[in-house]
């Protein structure tokens, strides 16, 4: 009885504290209603009518799925561009995520200027995405390196290796090497968006207790061996976190061919309605493929890890 | 992995394993430096690239014999893009749209995560499932409607029952006022402020509960043990979350163009500055001077430095405490 006693105070206490949660909470539920939440329930509704802006604000006419079925049956772009938008997702994650795992790896391990290479992995942090990178992409601004990301072909002068000639060279079959090249041409791209899965990556190896390399040590385990029985077990949850944050940021990146598309028709056309239509198409299909991704990811690799 | 090695001698084995071992390590060391040194170039590319054409002199523009260091240096490409970024002006407005409101940003999070991270309060789990859409959803979906929203500046319909009541007129835009960046800050929805939310909620999980406990115990309330006890042993993803949040809010291209019209950000002015500087020196084609990679610089520079300063402390935290696991 008195133990009974002890646990309904202990839980009213516990309750009156957890009540405070709201007291910190309160300014961002504000923020949520106001600048979230309600934002996203106009644009559904941007997404199903006509807008006119008009002096008073906005006019909304109701159209219902018009600029559904426009996306789907007349715009020949936006099919396209959500297919690349996709199927590029899916070939550039296997290789950012094996390349900053290996960084990652590498960065962790004892050497000397480790604090220097650290500090210059780390720089697609601040440079990535920034505006400085638009501007040295550009094509009229022709800097080399840069200019491979647009598909174009390295004309001399730069510095690197001619990889397609030694791609046709090797005879491969016409999907594999088209696979390569693709990534090749995506190179740069590639590894500039390696930086905040690296340090994911190093915090997670960081955080893997000296123990367990001890007993893979008395074990007898090669290196290789620790890795792959040792290491990678080890991050599972971190490799699910890197995968949401790259896809995330691939999906989002204002370079994706769907993202580019519908900010152009938003802000040099003022299209707010299609445009809105087309991130919610395409924000949905984003959500399908991450869905299937991740379970794929926790059926195939974390049930047999753990 | 249960593998054994067979055994023959332990002295002839030890020398030949030691001599493979030190081959299989100068290698393995050779190869970590050609990898790392390979990935570096072209991490560190862009810089140098910015780096070495920002005082290049216009001869040394179209000099095919000049690829890396000029031969000629001059201020004449800073000054131009001094003058076309409209320098201290845009400088000024940055740092009072933008830094401001990273700094805000970096405080009002941190309170929110706490809320999420430590009270166990009804419908904390729908503002979890929020708290993940917000990081889901790209920002331009919101954009508009925020447009529209500041354009006629109206929570829950306040201003307008007012306006009806003392009928008048209180024309509450707030476009082109800090209000536009800092109320979305104050509120903890700036830019990318979910992502901020959820560094420091799994930091603040990982607090061991026990301190907080003791500081109940002596009867300090929520905010006290929060700014007494919480914040004063979080340096590490204050850091973090100051540093991730002022680089965004300093990149903030979108906000910007869309919220200020007139006296705009470094940002906004560096992206159109291509077609300025064409307007400006009447020519269409490939550019005859090297100004933009100024501008570059001259964007980069305030970001970079704080990098430098800051990297030594971030790296090591962020590698010694994996902030995110």
């Amino acid at each position: 009885m008195a133990k009974m006693q002890f646990k309904i105070n202990k839980s009213s206490l516990m309750q009156r504290r957890n009540n405070y949660g709201y007291l910190f909470v309160s300014h961002w539920l504000l923020g949520l209603v106001l600048f979230f939440v309600f934002p996203l329930f106009s644009s559904i509704a941007y997404a199903f009518s006509n807008l006119q802006l008009t002096n008073d604000g906005l006019q909304l006419e109701w159209v219902g799925l018009e600029h559904f079925l426009y996306i789907f049956n007349d715009d020949v772009k936006y099919m396209d561009n959500l297919r690349d938008s996709v199927t590029s997702l899916l070939t550039a994650l296997p290789i950012i995520i094996s390349l900053s795992m290996i960084l990652a790896v590498i960065l962790n391990s004892e050497f000397k200027g480790r604090t220097i290479f650290r500090s210059i992995f780390f720089l697609p942090v601040i440079l990535a995405n920034s505006v400085a990178m638009q501007v040295l992409s550009r094509p009229d601004m022709d800097v080399p390196l840069f200019s491979m990301s647009s598909g174009e072909t390295m004309e001399g002068g730069g510095s690197m290796i001619d990889f397609t000639a030694i791609l046709a060279d090797l005879q491969l079959p016409q999907a594999i090497s088209d696979l390569f090249e693709g990534y090749l041409a995506n190179l740069f791209n590639l590894i500039w968006s390696c930086g905040v899965q690296t340090i994911l990556f190093l915090a997670g190896l960081q955080s893997i207790p000296k123990q367990l390399y001890e007993v893979g040590r008395i074990e007898g385990c090669s290196r290789w061996e620790t890795f792959w029985f040792l290491e990678i077990p080890s991050l599972r949850n971190i490799i699910q976190l890197v995968l949401i944050y790259t896809m995330i940021d691939q999906f989002t990146s204002l370079s994706s061919p769907v993202m580019s598309q519908a900010t152009e028709l938003m802000f040099s056309q003022q299209m707010y309605d299609r445009s809105s239509a087309m991130l919610w198409v395409y924000f949905l299909i984003v959500g399908v493929v991450m869905g299937v991704v991740l379970l794929a990811f926790n059926r195939l690799c974390v049930k047999r890890w753990e | 992995m249960t593998k054994t090695k067979q055994v023959n001698s332990p002295l002839k084995t030890y020398s030949s394993s030691r001599i493979r071992g030190i081959v299989v390590s100068i290698f393995a060391s050779l190869l970590r430096y050609v990898f790392l040194i390979a990935f570096s170039y072209i991490l560190l590319y862009p810089l140098i690239y910015i780096l070495t054409h920002a005082f290049r002199a216009g001869v040394d523009t179209t000099d095919p014999t000049v690829v890396w260091i000029p031969k000629n240096l001059s201020w004449e490409p800073m000054q131009k893009a001094i003058e076309l970024m409209d320098l201290p002006n845009s400088l000024f407005s940055t740092l009072k749209f933008e830094v401001v409101s990273a700094i805000i940003s970096t405080a009002t999070c941190g309170v929110a995560a706490y809320g999420m991270a430590r009270f166990q309060f009804k419908g904390r789990a729908i503002l979890n499932v929020i708290l993940i859409l917000t990081i889901l959803i790209p920002a331009s979906i919101v954009l508009i409607p925020n447009y529209m929203n500041f354009y006629d500046f109206n929570p829950f319909g306040i201003v307008h029952l007012i306006e009806d009541i003392f009928k008048t007129d209180l024309n509450t835009s707030l476009l082109n006022t800090v209000w536009t960046f800092w109320l979305p800050a104050l509120t903890g929805v700036g830019i990318r402020a979910g992502f901020y939310i959820y560094i420091y909620m799994q930091f603040y999980k990982g607090l061991p509960k026990e301190l907080e406990e003791a500081a109940w115990v002596d009867g300090c309330g929520p905010w006290m043990t929060y700014l007494r006890i919480v914040v004063p042993s979080s340096g590490v993803s204050v850091l973090t979350v100051f540093m991730l949040s002022v680089i965004w809010h300093w990149n903030d291209y979108y906000n910007a163009l869309m919220y200020i019209s007139d006296g705009t950000t470094m940002a906004v002015n560096l992206s159109n500055f291509v077609s300025a500087l064409k307007l400006f020196d009447g020519t269409a084609g490939t550019l005859t001077t090297d100004a933009p990679m100024s501008a570059c610089l001259i964007f980069l520079l305030p970001v970079l430095i704080m990098y430098i300063c800051l990297q030594k402390r971030f790296i090591t935290s962020i590698a010694s405490t994996g902030i995110v696991g």
